[in-house]
């Protein structure tokens, strides 16, 4: 028993970092801090942003450090690859397969565009400010967070750092409709950081937009009917990242340690009900409330993104962590 | 219960004064690359002053650990006591928090100092604030409700003007020990502390007011975002029953911050005296 022993400090008595079994339910983890193996001199990165798995197994990361804004990972940590040197506001970083082919498709806060680009990096599409929308005077006002692709090829973009409107447009890139904002209704969203196609029941797919002001998600129809609020109290979350049955998402930090590294990383199983927080509390529920969420482990500072590879791995992308390079984390 | 129903409560952690005793430690830490940090537990409470007595309650749910808290202002150790419940507060305490587990380094210490309130005022009178910062409360000031650093909860009265008046009637004539008034440092606001204050005390005689205190305060480019008490000492011997403050606002911001230049903001929202 600790009780009654005198105080020993941590550093004799923690355990190593990889021994520690972070999550909860049958989301738990190991993590590896140093799966990374790049060279910082030869690999720079500043704010990690976002991460996917492209078809081949490969782990890329989007950076905005223009020496490299992606790095291609194996699976090991090795840097196989970088491209991009045109993308200093590097922030959304989409895969969508196309006819059996990778693409991808970034948003960059400093161009205020939307880029869609072979895996190679070669650019085939520059989507600039929604004109057609009405909604905008300049290109300034848009600052576009994250892309979502339906099967059908219609882009959504989430302007999370502009007016928080969704934009769909079709494969080609022709504007279809907008809708969301800033507003006080159900509908409209505030700091719509991050947007994905959840189509885990493939009867009724809908899209899950990040309203990470209010800390909640919202569920749209693909043509952008408001459908219901998954609340997250006290959870600024980035975006919304699905795989298999389970939603993932990394949680920049919490309104009750602003600006103090307070993040973490959630997983929602298909109801959209918290199972696992990896470095935070696992929340009672009150219907379908869950209770305030807070950082319990100091794992991570500022995680911004999570990615889940083909087998079931998790890698976590941080922003304005010390240039931190990306963690991973197995199951168990 | 509905999530946060019916709570007036506001929590603090973080926003308050998170004291890093164990700066040293985690340095170390990060050249010997083992073991996490647990964070700090959650803390909430209504206010920092309280009329009678008030109570601190605290959260952190991870298995294999514990929080330990005490009420002398000493850090949290593993022999301090373990929180089961909410605790009450019945004079002015310095309360510290923090979580420990024997897999994890311990927390950061969270520090609340609770302070009950001082004699009673027959009125309070002010200079206007900035009519986006009037919480339109004639006893704001001496409510017992302030020391939580969120300045768009109704508590506080916010100014950037040239300076600020506040005029105090006690019920009597007493003898003064110190005046404590809160002000918020919120610099990435543009909140600052007073440039200076000065506290004065009518003689009952001349009808004159006599300096009793002053304070200058210099700007602080590291200042965290937190309320501050700024203590007043009246010296000895000073009976009165009118006091005056003037209190100073930044005139103008210091270059290394974006507002460089313009008149800070002065965020208040309670004052004992004692």
């Amino acid at each position: 028993m600790a009780a009654g022993l005198l105080y020993v400090p941590g550093i004799l008595q923690g355990q190593q970092t990889g021994d520690i079994i972070l999550g909860h339910n049958n989301k738990r983890y190991r993590i590896n801090t140093k799966w990374s193996q790049a060279n910082a001199a030869q690999y720079p990165v500043k704010d990690c942003h976002e991460m996917v798995q492209d078809k081949l197994g490969r782990i890329l990361l989007l950076t905005n450090d223009t020496n490299n804004n992606v790095l291609i990972y194996d699976k090991s940590g090795k840097v196989i690859s970088s491209w991009g040197k045109e993308y200093p506001g590097a922030h959304g970083l989409t895969l969508f397969n196309e006819n059996g082919d990778d693409f991808l498709f970034i948003c960059d806060n400093s161009r205020h565009q939307v880029i869609k680009t072979t895996i190679t990096g070669k650019v085939l599409l520059t989507l600039d400010y929604p004109k057609e929308t009405g909604a905008y005077a300049d290109a300034g006002e848009y600052v576009p967070t994250e892309t979502a692709i339906a099967p059908n090829g219609d882009i959504y973009v989430a302007d999370g750092y502009g007016k928080d409107f969704i934009i769909q447009y079709d494969y080609k890139g022709n504007y279809i409709r907008h809708w969301g904002g800033k507003g006080t209704e159900a509908r409209h969203l505030n700091n719509a950081h991050g947007i994905c196609i959840d189509n885990r029941d493939k009867n009724n797919p809908c899209l899950i937009v990040t309203s990470r002001q209010q800390n909640a998600f919202k569920r749209f129809t693909l043509n952008g009917v408001y459908m219901n609020t998954i609340p997250l109290p006290g959870a600024w979350v980035c975006r919304p990242v699905i795989k298999n049955d389970y939603l993932y998402a990394a949680v920049l930090q919490t309104n009750l340690r602003q600006w103090e590294q307070s993040g973490f990383v959630l997983v929602l199983d298909k109801h959209y009900k918290v199972v696992s927080s990896i470095g935070g509390n696992l929340p009672d529920y009150t219907g379908n409330v869950p209770e305030e969420m807070y950082q319990t482990i100091k794992v991570f500072q500022y995680p911004h993104d999570v990615c889940i590879d083909d087998e079931e791995n998790m890698y976590v992308a941080q922003w304005n962590s010390g240039r931190v390079y990306p963690y991973k984390l197995q199951p168990v | 219960m509905e999530f946060g129903a019916g709570l007036p409560l506001q929590t603090a952690t973080g926003m308050r004064k998170l004291f890093f005793l164990l700066n040293t430690l985690v340095c170390c830490l990060a050249c010997y690359g083992q073991a996490f940090q647990l964070a700090p537990p959650l803390v909430t409470y209504s206010s920092v002053y309280f009329s009678g007595r008030t109570s601190v309650n605290l959260r952190f749910n991870e298995p294999g650990t514990s929080i330990h808290y005490t009420l002398n202002g000493t850090e949290p150790t593993i022999n301090s006591p373990v929180y089961k419940g909410a605790v009450t507060i019945k004079k002015n305490t310095a309360f510290r928090a923090r979580s420990l587990g024997n897999s994890f380094l311990p927390s950061p210490v969270v520090a609340v100092d609770f302070v009950k309130e001082g004699m009673p005022f027959r009125e309070i009178k002010f200079t206007k604030p900035n009519e986006k910062y009037d919480a339109g409360k004639q006893n704001i000031l001496n409510d017992t409700i302030g020391g939580i650093p969120n300045l768009n909860n109704g508590n506080w009265i916010g100014y950037n003007s040239d300076s600020v008046v506040i005029d105090i009637s006690l019920q009597k004539t007493t003898a003064i020990k110190k005046l404590l008034i809160d002000v918020l440092q919120d610099q990435g606001s543009w909140i600052f502390l007073p440039e200076r204050i000065e506290l004065y005390a009518l003689n009952e005689v001349t009808k004159q007011y006599h300096l009793i205190h002053e304070k200058k305060i210099t700007c602080d480019k590291t200042a965290t975002k937190e309320p501050v008490p700024l203590d007043m000492p009246a010296g000895r011997g000073v009976n009165a029953k009118e006091l005056r403050l003037v209190l100073y606002p930044v005139k103008k911001i210091p270059d290394w911050h974006d507002g460089k230049g313009n008149t800070a903001w002065l965020f208040i929202d309670e004052i004992n005296v004692y």
